[in-house]
């Protein structure tokens, strides 16, 4: 990175893409969603745990959860 | 925030996690929704876990706290509740016309 050596995990830290559920890198799919990236499996709703896709999560105070959790806490 | 302010109106509401038998003191105040009260709850325990089944149960009236969107002044919930988060679904064992127990 910038022509310097760095291991995995400050490698991913300086390019941003640590997974921001598990904090280790990503290589594969990745999520972008709240200026964060994720693991598509660490992308979850937090309050049933449940994967979420892209495009169908509601945020409140900077967490995702899904529609069915979203209309039960917050109507 | 320093010098808080005394008598802004919270309260602490006491909250036992049934899967966790574990009791949680919550600072919260009546215009607060149930909704708003369970992600405090919920975040305040920080366990990973599917707490979509769970609700609250106000065993002193025999009642669940199922309109999230009400805030606990329109529930009736004060300070001497002692509110049970717990699943809403729960085992059950019924004993059919034939007399076989299932569960």
């Amino acid at each position: 990175h910038d022509g310097q050596p760095y291991c995995e995990i400050h490698y991913h830290a300086k390019r941003g893409s640590l997974c921001s559920g598990c904090q280790k890198p990503i290589t594969g799919r990745c999520i972008t969603a709240m200026s964060k990236k994720f693991h598509p499996e660490h992308f979850v709703c937090a309050f049933c745990l449940k994967q979420l896709n892209k495009g169908t999560f509601k945020e409140q105070n900077d967490k995702p959860y899904c529609h069915p959790c979203f209309v039960k806490l917050f109507g | 925030h320093e010098g808080r302010v005394v008598g802004d109106g919270s309260w602490e509401l006491n909250v036992l996690v049934t899967d966790l038998k574990a009791e949680r003191k919550l600072r919260v105040d009546g215009d607060m929704s149930i909704g708003n009260v369970m992600i405090k709850l919920v975040e305040s325990l920080d366990v990973a876990m599917d707490w979509s089944d769970h609700g609250f149960w106000w065993p002193q009236r025999n009642s669940w706290l199922l309109r999230t969107h009400w805030t606990l002044d329109k529930c009736g919930v004060q300070a001497d509740a002692q509110l049970h988060f717990t699943p809403t679904h729960k085992n059950l064992r019924v004993q059919l016309p034939d007399l076989q127990l299932v569960d």
